[in-house]
């Protein structure tokens, strides 16, 4: 009885609620704006995962497939050192991110998350592409990633994997070539190199200042030349430059000059 | 009154109440019995909570009247809102749940043919352990089962109420009532051929 009653007046106190705390209802463009702030978000999240892309592009691009067997064991072992997981990382964030703001807009919850994540998946990889041809991924990359700790852009990249003298690889800027051959190392040491069977016609192509990877053999003294790698986008030309006598025997047993010769 | 007609009504009385807030009432009488009896559903909330928690909601409607969709009915719109006072309310405070609240005999027809034991119907006890059953449920679940069988809404109308999409919607159905079976299954409640 008392239940009825009390359920009879309950619109009586809930005007005199609205009356007594002078509750109005809030305008209009308050929802639009809310509604508006959140497909804004949404856009912004998808762009966000659109210059991800374009920096995972750029490094796909920019790896050196033609030398993955000098540097590493097969081409698993090279994909998974090139993969760019911090773009990756950063594209699965603003997905997620993207797919929670959308489900907030006004008919986001309609969508599945199939739906939702299919689109902002191919919106960021159209975008990307745009992206990658304006050369926001090489910006992306190269500066934004350089400011990242842990994180190698892919010209960095390409350069440490070179910078393995137990295992036959060197990279360097060549110091002088006057008398004695001397490179500085990726680490900033300055370390001397063997002239073995390359011969002088090999040293006259180099120039002061030019980056310069080789195969050889590290030793007390320095490096011993087993071959230098004129560019690094024509490997399979690389070992055409040398005769077969020109071809030093004590380098035969390092790992990578007998990947190059096999080429 | 076909159901357009109560929408096209609803429509006019949100306006209405824009303009005049007197005007309000007629929401909250067309709409009160319908809210009480699925908020005690959902929470098996003390009579006295559940007065408080759809002053709530009526509060909370009528604050929002601008940002009502119109793409949507009403009535989602206002089951939505209470949907999700009552789940907010139900997980700050279980202290207020009383004893199981027994879902009424022609609802359990219904409900009991759906999943294949309506021959269960008239033995002792079925009601309590029908409903100790759901109460069982997770939370989701319950909330379909509720609105699916009790409120005899369609998927796309509970897909507005709890904003999750009609797929998963169906999905939820599908699950509660296996669920639910298999709960009432180890009551010893059997499913027939």
């Amino acid at each position: 009885m008392n239940n009825k009653k009390q359920q009879k007046n309950i619109d009586n106190e809930i005007l005199q609620k609205i009356s007594d705390e002078n509750l109005k209802p809030k305008p209009k463009w308050e929802f639009l704006l809310k509604n508006i702030y959140f497909w804004t978000l949404g856009v912004i999240t998808i762009i966000l995962g659109g210059l991800s892309v374009s920096a995972v592009i750029f490094v796909f691009k920019n790896i050196r497939w033609g030398f993955y067997d000098l540097t590493h064991n097969n081409i698993f072992t090279f994909t998974i050192d090139f993969i760019p997981y911090l773009w990756i990382l950063l594209l699965a964030v603003f997905l997620f991110f993207g797919h929670i703001i959308i489900r907030k807009t006004k008919h986001g919850y309609k969508y599945s998350l199939l739906i939702i994540a299919g689109v902002s998946i191919l919106s960021s990889i159209v975008l990307g592409f745009i992206f990658t041809a304006i050369g926001f991924g090489q910006i992306i990359d190269r500066d934004l990633g350089k400011r990242v700790p842990f994180h190698r852009d892919i010209e960095l990249h390409n350069k440490t994997i070179w910078n393995k003298p137990t295992e036959g690889l060197m990279i360097g800027e060549i110091e002088n070539i006057e008398n004695n051959f001397y490179i500085t190392t990726l680490n900033g040491e300055s370390m001397k190199i063997l002239n073995g069977s390359e011969g002088k016609k090999e040293l006259e192509v180099l120039k002061e200042n030019k980056e310069v990877r080789m195969i050889g053999i590290k030793k007390d003294e320095g490096f011993y030349i087993c071959h230098i790698i004129h560019d690094i986008r024509e490997i399979k030309k690389e070992f055409e430059r040398k005769p077969a006598a020109e071809r030093s025997k004590e380098c035969e047993d390092v790992r990578p000059y007998k990947k190059l010769l096999n080429k | 009154m076909s159901e357009n007609q109560a929408e096209l009504n609803d429509v006019s009385i949100v306006k209405l109440s824009l303009e005049n807030k007197e005007d309000f009432s007629t929401i909250i009488n067309k709409y009160e019995a319908r809210l009480r009896r699925y908020i005690k559903r959902l929470t098996s909330f003390s009579d006295d909570y559940i007065e408080d928690i759809l002053q709530e909601v009526f509060l909370k409607t009528y604050i929002n009247l601008n940002g009502f969709d119109q793409s949507l009915s009403f009535s989602s719109w206002i089951y939505r809102i209470a949907h999700n006072e009552t789940i907010n309310s139900f997980r700050k405070n279980k202290k207020h749940i009383e004893a199981t609240y027994l879902i009424e005999d022609e609802d359990l027809k219904v409900f009991s043919s759906e999943i294949n034991i309506e021959k269960e119907l008239y033995k002792e006890h079925f009601n309590k352990k029908f409903t100790e059953s759901i109460n069982e449920l997770p939370e989701k679940y319950r909330s379909v089962i509720f609105l699916k069988f009790i409120e005899g809404k369609d998927y796309e109308t509970i897909s507005d109420i709890l904003q999750k999409p009609p797929g998963t919607i169906a999905t939820w159905i599908n699950r509660a009532k296996k669920d639910l079976k298999k709960i009432l299954d180890k009551k010893g409640i059997k499913e027939y051929e």
